[in-house]
């Protein structure tokens, strides 16, 4: 049975919203609350995707007789093994899938502690540019370490619902996705209204007065950053998850460093609620853009392929004209809310 | 024991000699005024007692403990707090937040921060203490606005407020009254009289004399970065030395 397009659509939206609104809460956690520019958000990203690449295969190894096959060179006839095998065995996806988040938390952590390490004593424009040149690194070690993810080949990853009956497989992963990112939602805004969401908000505003009160603005940028690592990590995995590949070319600036960026701005930065409008406004315009393209070729003075750059673009400039602050603005708590014992 | 002991302090900016073997020592619960001319080195003097800057020489003691060079956080932790010429404050942040982050609280752990038992209850206890200092230094109405809100000398208020927040045993201000009206200027000191009576000790430096003599206790003069005279507040002005540092020989 095929698809109805239109549910394809929403189930596509769904899946690549739920994916971006967990790496821009980590961008928000780390920029609009820490006020570290991490124009090096696809390190961790990449680092997610790249555990889904090679975490599974070396998990399944030990349930599965791979026999002579090697995850890149056999790739899609494993594959196919594997996932022959998690048909038969679907609970054996649970504890796959954990090892490979504990193992991916783990590396978006060292990532973020790596990245931070010789970047967090910089200021402005220093420190974002040494962390953008963090973020090139990754996706030059993926394309020419051919044993990591297949180099520029990429490579496929097995299908962790491929259990559930083809005709449901589709919106299952939607519905995962969103469960996750619905998740990690309720779990950052629970950890910004804590006094760690006001520490982070000080930071920003002004490390030298925080030192002067007794805090170590370095410590808690490494914290910061590091956290942050584990959840674009957590995103990584999330998106390898869906598309049942990594490739390493795909883990660029653009799509998991600026495109973020431009989120958590327009939708207002140190405010989750304003990531979620954001993410959201952001992916179904995008989508939209890409599902409605055919109908609008040649009606346009321009190649169509411009349109979704020039409609985001087009929007920062007119939220930055008309709400500097973002849609949804940051807001500080209230002393009520403050107050409850 | 001695409470906090500068001696023979050196902060040099290249061939600039900032401070020059700068000497001096806290009357423990007074008001200590500091003065001297524009760069004598006063500011320099508590930038590098605080830990802002290393200093090149000498020594800094709280209580006989060398807390020479430590960084500014550490310094705090020791129990002295200092305030700036131009206020720093989180401008991002309302008066309230500010006043609670004058102090670090277990909430601020990331590890707790999702498990509110752990810090909600002092959350509360430091927001009732806050909004009681708030209410004495009359800025309770603006308690939810955003900091860079307020007026220049409200600021000057929050900075108090924030030092009553933090509750350290030592308060360096830097220029409390710069820029304010008289009768608010009279009231920054009355207030610190009042936080006095805790307990603590005050090292401020303040260039209106007028009003700052009025409310010290004692009274450190710097000059060329030492410290050139010190003396009761109303013998201080007869000093020669102190004439000379400001008027020239």
């Amino acid at each position: 049975m095929a698809l109805d397009p239109g549910i394809i659509f929403i189930g596509d939206l769904v899946a690549i919203f739920s994916v971006y609104l967990i790496i821009n809460l980590s961008l928000n956690l780390e920029f609009g609350f820490g006020g570290v520019p991490n124009f090096g958000k696809v390190l961790a990203v990449a680092g997610g995707a790249f555990v889904m690449g090679t975490i599974p295969f070396m998990v399944f190894g030990m349930l599965v007789d791979y026999g002579a096959l090697e995850p890149v060179d056999d790739n899609i006839m494993l594959v196919h093994q594997i996932n022959a095998y998690i048909e038969a065995h679907p609970e054996s996806v649970l504890g796959v899938f954990a090892i490979t988040l504990i193992v991916a938390v783990a590396v978006g952590g060292l990532l973020g502690l790596a990245s931070a390490y010789p970047a967090i004593r910089l200021r402005g424009d220093y420190l974002a540019i040494t962390l953008l040149g963090f973020g090139e690194i990754i996706r030059i070690i993926g394309i020419n370490h051919t044993s990591l993810v297949g180099g520029t080949l990429g490579i496929s990853v097995p299908d962790m619902l491929a259990f559930v009956p083809n005709e449901y497989r589709f919106l299952t992963a939607s519905f995962v996705l969103l469960a996750f990112a619905g998740v990690i939602y309720l779990l950052v805004a629970r950890f910004t209204k804590s006094p760690v969401g006001r520490l982070l908000r000080a930071t920003r505003d002004d490390d030298l007065a925080l030192q002067t009160l007794g805090r170590d603005p370095v410590k808690i940028k490494f914290k910061v950053m590091m956290l942050a690592g584990m959840l674009g990590a957590v995103g990584g995995v999330m998106y390898a998850s869906y598309v049942e590949g990594v490739v390493a070319f795909g883990y660029d600036r653009l799509n998991w460093t600026f495109l973020p960026f431009v989120m958590i701005i327009v939708g207002g930065m140190a405010n989750n609620k304003g990531v979620l409008v954001g993410t959201f406004l952001f992916v179904a315009i995008r989508k939209l853009v890409i599902y409605y393209n055919d109908s609008l070729d040649g009606l346009l003075p321009f190649d169509i392929i411009w349109l979704d750059y020039l409609a985001l673009g087009g929007l920062m400039i007119l939220v930055l004209i008309f709400r500097p602050h973002g849609i949804i603005p940051e807001r500080p708590q209230k002393t009520e809310s403050l107050e409850k014992g | 024991m001695n409470l906090l002991t500068v001696s023979e302090l050196r902060k040099s900016f290249g061939g600039l000699h900032a401070l020059d073997g700068a000497t001096l020592d806290l009357h423990p619960n007074k008001i200590n005024l500091l003065i001297g001319a524009n760069g004598s080195g006063k500011s320099t003097l508590i930038n590098t007692v605080s830990g802002l800057w290393a200093p090149n020489g000498g020594r800094v003691t709280l209580r006989g403990k060398d807390i020479t060079g430590l960084p500014p956080h550490r310094i705090f932790e020791h129990g002295i707090m200092r305030t700036f010429q131009i206020p720093k404050h989180f401008a991002g942040l309302s008066l309230m937040e500010n006043m609670l982050m004058a102090h670090p609280e277990p909430g601020e752990s990331f590890r707790k921060a999702l498990v509110p038992l752990q810090w909600k209850s002092y959350e509360a206890s430091q927001t009732k203490k806050a909004l009681g200092i708030l209410e004495s230094l009359e800025l309770l109405p603006l308690r939810d606005k955003l900091s860079f809100e307020i007026s220049g000398g409200q600021i000057k208020l929050l900075e108090l407020g924030k030092t009553l927040m933090a509750d350290t045993e030592i308060i360096m201000l830097d220029e409390p009254i710069a820029g304010v009206n008289p009768t608010l200027a009279h009231k920054i000191f009355k207030k610190i009289k009042e936080i006095l009576k805790g307990g603590v000790t005050f090292l401020i430096i303040e260039h209106r004399l007028d009003i700052a003599l009025h409310y010290a206790d004692y009274v450190f003069v710097m000059g060329d970065g030492r410290v050139v005279a010190h003396d009761l507040p109303d013998r201080i002005l007869d000093n020669k030395e102190v004439q000379e540092s400001y008027l020239g020989k």
